[in-house]
């Protein structure tokens, strides 16, 4: 029985409605430090403590995210609300890419929904999602920056089949919205696509198997440029391209690499780079 | 309404590469993806002519001239409609050089009718000046187009095969393919056009312009383009 019809028929079981979280995360400032004040983390979200990585910047915080419960299954729908509130300094990433198994004809949905205070500064990077064979995954972003605000906010895809088959995901759905905060749309970008067409010969992404996407929000004169951050993916056998979005949003980075692996790497250097130049400071992490 | 007969030859104006709409000037990418991927030829042509059409043109150009001619910009609700569904192709489109493209281009498409005396043209290129409307191609195709008595289906086929020959063109003029094999590329993209023009496009629900694309090769090839300092097209 489908899921549409299970639902029509009353016969809602876990595998075809799968699980519903939302998770919260509230950062703040307070007593020079950036604290992490509200954390709902639902099953199966799951957080490490904040770390103070940064000798030279103690305000900042860094959190890491994990799964409890190894990657997003069929129908899932799990949302994601991170809050820096003015003044905070936050570095929130993942220990690992998350697997994104066989889906069913209900996507797979994750919901990351992100505010950035005035003044305020998050890197949101988590590592890549991994696309297993039969995944049908819808992926929205929104992200809501006050004026002022810095951020650098990135995104991964890669498709991988265990058995070595190369079979194909199913659909995958992004979309991603940026506004300011009297709502005015100033990014909206919508996309689709089915594994058959992510590998083809006529693929949108040419003979690369992996995609990413970084977003920087700052002020003009501190955004590094789009030459420097083409350089740095190129260094790590990535194929990048950077320009101004619309509405002076801010700045936006398409990547692509061979797979998964090479995207990651490429996708941490950059971030690495973009850290500098947003937050003052060397990017620290715990080893993984 | 026009005759059928008279639609046709507009609509073969229109598309003609003679009409002065400016689009000569664009190569949509294709220049940045011959400097990053020698030996670009046929093949290749028609790889990513195939890729713009399903993921750049399908969803994004298409669907907003569409619901531009829907509108027009007979009246000051259709006009702020028209802006709207503008603003929404501005917003979708993240690479600069693509959507400075896409202005520019509408901007010369308007000159030229404005000249001609195009019914709408002038008011919609005043808007352009005054910054009421960010004067996208699809967008101006469509408002003009239907201005001209060419069906919403009409319209369409134009700019389709307007993108296509677009892209294919300036493959000719960039001495990666000959004027044969453009034109055998050309060819097979025509079936693949007249699919995309079966494929629905719904009325926005609670004013929700929805845009879909994903060209990212495309776009990276123009985004690394731009800062070439020698290159024969504005994009």
């Amino acid at each position: 029985m489908s899921s549409l019809a299970a639902r029509a028929s009353g016969e809602v079981s876990l595998e075809t409605v799968g699980r519903r979280a939302e998770a919260r995360l509230v950062f703040a400032r307070g007593g020079g430090a950036t604290v992490l004040t509200r954390q709902h983390v639902p099953y199966p979200f799951h957080v490490t403590r904040v770390f103070r990585l940064h000798p030279e910047a103690p305000d900042l915080a860094s959190l890491y995210l994990q799964s409890a419960s190894g990657g997003l299954y069929r129908s899932d729908h799990l949302s994601l609300a991170i809050e820096a509130r003015p003044g905070a300094r936050a570095f929130v990433t993942t220990q690992a890419g998350t697997v994104v198994h066989r889906g069913g004809p209900l996507p797979t949905r994750q919901e990351t929904r992100v505010g950035i205070g005035t003044d305020a500064f998050l890197a949101y990077t988590p590592d890549p999602l991994i696309l297993f064979p039969g995944a049908h995954l819808n992926v929205t972003t929104e992200i809501e920056a006050a004026p002022g605000a810095r951020a650098i906010l990135t995104e991964g895809v890669a498709c991988h089949d265990p058995t070595g088959r190369d079979l194909p995901f199913d659909r995958l759905s992004m979309s991603l919205r940026i506004a300011d905060p009297a709502g005015r749309t100033l990014v909206r970008e919508r996309s689709a696509l089915d594994g058959e067409a992510f590998t083809a010969a006529a693929s949108p992404l040419g003979r690369h198997r992996a995609y990413g996407t970084m977003i920087l929000l700052a002020p003009a004169e501190i955004l590094p440029a789009p030459r420097l951050l083409q350089a740095e993916a190129d260094a790590f056998g990535c194929l990048a391209g950077a320009s101004p979005l619309p509405n002076g949003a801010g700045l936006g980075l398409r990547l692509l690499a061979s797979d998964g692996g090479r995207l990651s790497a490429g996708l941490e250097a950059l971030a690495r780079l973009a850290f500098r130049a947003l937050s003052g400071c060397e990017p620290s992490r715990r080893r993984k | 309404m026009i005759e059928p007969v008279l639609a046709d030859l507009i609509a073969l104006q229109q598309g003609d590469t003679a009409f002065p709409s400016g689009s000569f000037a664009f190569s949509n990418g294709i220049e940045g993806l011959a400097a990053q991927e020698p030996g670009f030829g046929e093949v290749e042509l028609a790889r990513n002519v195939s890729a713009a059409l399903d993921f750049r043109w399908a969803g994004t150009d298409r669907v907003a001239l569409v619901l531009a001619h829907r509108t027009g910009a007979d009246d000051a609700v259709a006009s702020e409609r028209l802006s709207a569904i503008d603003a929404a192709v501005e917003a979708a489109s993240l690479s600069e050089p693509m959507r400075t493209g896409s202005r520019r281009n509408g901007a010369s498409l308007l000159a030229a009718h404005a000249r001609l005396g195009t019914p709408g043209a002038a008011a919609l290129r005043a808007a352009v000046r005054t910054g009421t409307l960010f004067g996208h191609l699809a967008t101006v195709q469509g408002a003009l187009w239907r201005a001209l008595g060419l069906s919403e289906e009409r319209a369409a086929s134009v700019a389709g095969y307007a993108f296509a020959s677009g892209l294919t063109s300036a493959a000719v003029r960039l001495g990666l393919v000959g004027a044969i094999e453009a034109q055998r590329v050309l060819s097979g993209a025509l079936p693949r056009i007249a699919r995309i023009l079966e494929y629905p496009v719904d009325d926005p629900q609670d004013e929700d312009i929805v845009l879909t694309g994903f060209t990212p090769l495309i776009e990276i090839a123009a985004m690394r383009q731009a800062q070439a300092e020698l290159r024969l097209f504005a994009n």
